[in-house]
């Protein structure tokens, strides 16, 4: 086998891709499961294509509440993160709220959520924002602490003001760290979006559809609703890895290596 | 022929002109705790003149440079840069600080890298402001200009961190020992450079290294230092004439030189 033929990334993701597909057609086909268990692929596609316009409307709601709600949530954690990067005690004093958000179940507390910033999309974006930012803020203070510590004392030699320092050298050291925690929370953000649609009374989103379908015993809306999801992650996913290819070629995780 | 000294309570010092011109070390020690790291250390640097502390690792030249560029606190006594603070210096960016690691911010290209100490406080204009790209042309790399750090060799990489301290124009710049992680050759090409970089450039250079040539082509003067406390054993004068050329070395008065320093060096160790 040729070198390139091998080292084909697009070639062998599609290959795999292909082999989940006709396993999976396969596997409910010979075995007859339910379809409200499992639906197979070529059920997924034909339901989707009887009404691509609901299902395409939903993908664009929920990723839209995705994507403002990362962002928020990357601006709310790099002021964060800054402030507890510089005063370490500051760090130290905020890391019981920290862990308590990232292990408490999000289920578990959504309505009081609804109650408190109202149903609907304030508390879609709310419940986004606040189970991703705990590892933003874990990013920006790792990544501005392993500054180059030579590159720091550089700055210092002329002086450099505190928000020179943030700006052209602790938020840029923090990109590669901000960067995979984005990947991790892509899934999250995502998970906790469609959650919070189904639960927090909202009139639309991918959320919203899969939990009415689930209600009405419809296992092909709710199967193709799920895989719709899965889609918007995937799309988010290779987002985030584009903007990372763009931003972060100067770093050693973006280059082609021969090992 | 040598002018040296080895006068112990003799402060390091020659051709002073105004007492607060250059850069004065009165004094100066350093603790670390209850370990002396440096014992009281006088030092001059006149302007224009190339000093190099030279010593073996563990004998505080490197805390003393530190000290020097305002990056540490002395524990006792008092140092000037033409009658100023440190900090005063480093804020009127009269001081182009060249640390050991090249210290190349990655997301910047070389030619973003060699102006970083310019781009940082615009406010502030230095004396004699050089352009970067001349300078990265002087030393070799004007077609690696839009390159980027990794893309370098690490001799490349100390020659953009060269660069970038000359480009910001100081009269005052501090070496810690620039070259001591490259091979050899690399070393040799790079003091050679160096002096190529100083010669028409009127700032005084404190230079700190482990490597006798180093220190031989490259200063007007050498302080020898030794460890446990930390301390400047002696001065040499190096009146090798300038410009130094690479066949400087050939001279027999450079070895004369070497073998003067290597001597202090042993006695300095108390051997």
């Amino acid at each position: 086998m040729s070198e390139r033929l091998r080292n084909s990334t697009i070639l062998w993701a599609t290959v795999g891709a292909v082999a989940l597909g006709v396993f999976w057609e396969a596997f409910v086909r010979l075995r007859d499961v339910r379809e409200f268990v499992l639906l197979p692929p070529s059920e997924v596609v034909a339901t989707f294509l009887e009404t691509p316009g609901f299902y395409l409307d939903n993908v664009w709601i929920t990723g839209q509440r995705l994507a403002i709600g990362l962002v928020v949530s990357l601006a709310i954690a790099i002021t964060i993160g800054a402030l507890l990067a510089a005063f370490r005690p500051l760090e130290q004093a905020s890391q019981p709220l920290l862990v308590l958000i990232l292990v408490t179940p999000w289920v578990a507390y959504i309505s009081s959520i609804v109650l408190w910033v109202g149903r609907g999309t304030p508390s879609i974006l709310f419940l986004v924002v606040f189970v991703t930012v705990p590892a933003f803020v874990y990013a920006t203070v790792g990544g501005m602490r392993g500054a180059d510590p030579a590159a720091r004392e550089l700055f210092a030699s002329v002086d450099a003001s505190r928000w020179e320092v943030l700006w052209r050298l602790r938020l840029p050291s923090a990109m590669p760290s901000l960067f995979t925690a984005a990947r991790f929370n892509v899934g999250l953000g995502l998970a906790a979006a469609y959650f919070a649609e189904g639960a927090a009374l909202s009139s639309n989103g991918l959320g919203e559809a899969g939990k009415r379908a689930a209600a009405l015993n419809e296992g092909s809306i709710l199967w193709t609703t799920i895989l719709c999801t899965a889609v918007l992650g995937i799309g988010s996913q290779a987002v985030v890895v584009v903007v990372e290819r763009w931003l972060l070629h100067w770093h050693a995780s973006q280059r082609r290596s021969a090992t | 022929m040598l002018r040296a000294s080895h006068d112990r309570t003799q402060p390091v010092r020659s051709r002073r002109v105004d007492p607060r011109d250059g850069v004065e070390v009165r004094q100066v020690t350093k603790s670390f705790g209850s370990t002396e790291a440096l014992a009281p250390v006088d030092l001059h640097v006149a302007p224009g003149e190339v000093v190099t502390l030279l010593g073996p690792s563990g004998c505080g030249k490197t805390t003393l440079l530190r000290m020097i560029a305002g990056l540490e606190p002395p524990t006792a006594g008092q140092i000037t840069i033409d009658g100023r603070s440190p900090a005063d210096a480093r804020r009127a960016k009269r001081i182009g600080f060249v640390p050991q690691a090249p210290a190349l911010l990655p997301w910047r290209t070389v030619a973003a890298n060699a102006r970083l100490l310019r781009d940082l406080r615009r406010d502030v204009e230095p004396p004699v402001p050089r352009d970067p790209a001349a300078l990265l042309a002087q030393v070799g790399l004007a077609d690696f200009a839009d390159a980027y750090p990794h893309e370098l060799s690490g001799g490349m990489q100390q020659r953009v961190a060269l660069v970038r301290a000359f480009a910001l124009g100081a009269p005052y710049l501090l070496m810690d020992e620039p070259f001591a992680a490259l091979d050899e050759i690399t070393r040799a090409d790079m003091r050679h450079l160096l002096a190529e970089l100083c010669e028409p450039v009127n700032a005084a250079v404190l230079f700190v290294t482990h490597s006798i040539a180093e220190a031989v082509f490259l200063s007007d003067r050498v302080a020898v230092m030794s460890s446990r406390p930390g301390r400047v054993v002696g001065a040499v004068d190096i009146d090798l004439p300038r410009p130094r050329v690479p066949e400087t070395e050939d001279d027999p008065a450079f070895f004369a030189h070497e073998r003067e320093l290597r001597r202090m060096l042993h006695a300095g160790a108390g051997r």
